[in-house]
């Protein structure tokens, strides 16, 4: 350090007291629970409404086709229902497919959401 | 705690080791709360950065590649975090005036030693308190955290130049209110 910066010990605690501050204990709680809780691994769905509501409304609508159109094949050649059919159904895979883009859009936008979580951070 | 164990910490932290990020918590709160806290000024913006402040640390441990010292990295991240803070409130930090200091020599020492150690406390409490942000920043990061000039310019991205001059009115300040209670005390007796 050089002279002219120089100042006594006695001085410089006086600062420390005066510049450093106890930090309050709930500082170490609430760093360490939000660690153990980012911990948490895998896929949580967002179970928010407009994500359940969404869901409802596929598997409602997936429901009705598919009765419908089993019902429409039961009067005409009275086939008893089959998995196999079930894969067979294009309503079957438009909603698998209308499930995964929801559960993907909602992955999206989880991960966007803790991106911009830590840049804020 | 001394370097070598610093450095075993570090190590585990980046392992992701909870206890270690517990000790240097403990190591390192009141020092990087102070900080933040004489930048922000609130206690609750103070608290919440630091917490924010410990996580990022944890989360950005594996950069860390002993270049520097642990603290210097530490102090860096937790400045620049409160600066974007401030600039997102819009607050703006007092600059520190670059004007010429003209050096003063002589009697610091012996001026200290002559006020009794509760009136030193007081007379000093009150140029800090005159002091800016930044200035406070400096005096703290080279006084009490022993920093270097060049360690504290990668701290706060300021200047060696104005670091300087920066400190040297800090320590001005000081002598100068340190001097005025010694003055007004012998002026009382006479």
């Amino acid at each position: 350090m050089k002279d002219e910066l120089k100042i006594p010990d006695e001085v410089k605690e006086d600062m420390r007291s005066t510049l450093e501050t106890a930090a309050p204990s709930s500082i170490l709680q609430n760093v360490l629970s939000r660690v153990k809780s980012k911990q948490k691994v895998g896929y949580v769905p967002d179970l928010q409404m407009p994500f359940v509501l969404t869901l409802s409304l596929i598997f409602a609508a997936g429901y009705l086709f598919y009765s419908s159109s089993l019902n429409s094949v039961q009067t005409t050649s009275n086939v008893s229902f089959k998995f196999e059919g079930i894969l067979t159904s294009n309503v079957f895979w438009f909603s698998l497919m209308a499930v995964s883009a929801v559960v993907l859009v909602d992955l999206v936008n989880q991960q966007r959401k803790a991106k911009t979580n830590r840049v804020q951070t | 705690m001394d370097l070598a164990q610093e450095k075993e910490y570090i190590v585990s932290l980046q392992k992701g080791d909870e206890r270690a990020l517990e000790v240097l918590i403990k190591h390192y709160q009141n020092r990087l709360y102070s900080l933040v806290l004489n930048l922000v000024k609130n206690e609750d913006d103070a608290i919440e950065l630091t917490q924010d402040i410990f996580i990022k640390i944890y989360e950005k441990s594996s950069s860390f590649q002993f270049n520097a010292k642990f603290s210097t990295w530490l102090f860096s991240v937790a400045y620049n975090t409160t600066i974007s803070f401030l600039r997102k409130k819009h607050i703006k930090l007092e600059e520190i005036n670059e004007e010429r200091v003209d050096y003063i020599s002589g009697s610091y020492e012996m001026t200290s030693s002559l006020l009794q150690s509760e009136e030193r406390t007081i007379y000093i409490q009150e140029a800090l308190s005159k002091m800016g942000e930044q200035q406070k920043i400096l005096v703290q990061l080279f006084y009490l955290e022993e920093l270097s000039m060049k360690e504290i310019e990668e701290v706060t991205g300021i200047k060696i130049n104005s670091i300087k001059i920066g400190l040297m009115r800090a320590r001005q300040n000081l002598l100068k209110h340190l001097s005025a209670s010694l003055q007004g005390e012998l002026n009382s007796l006479l």
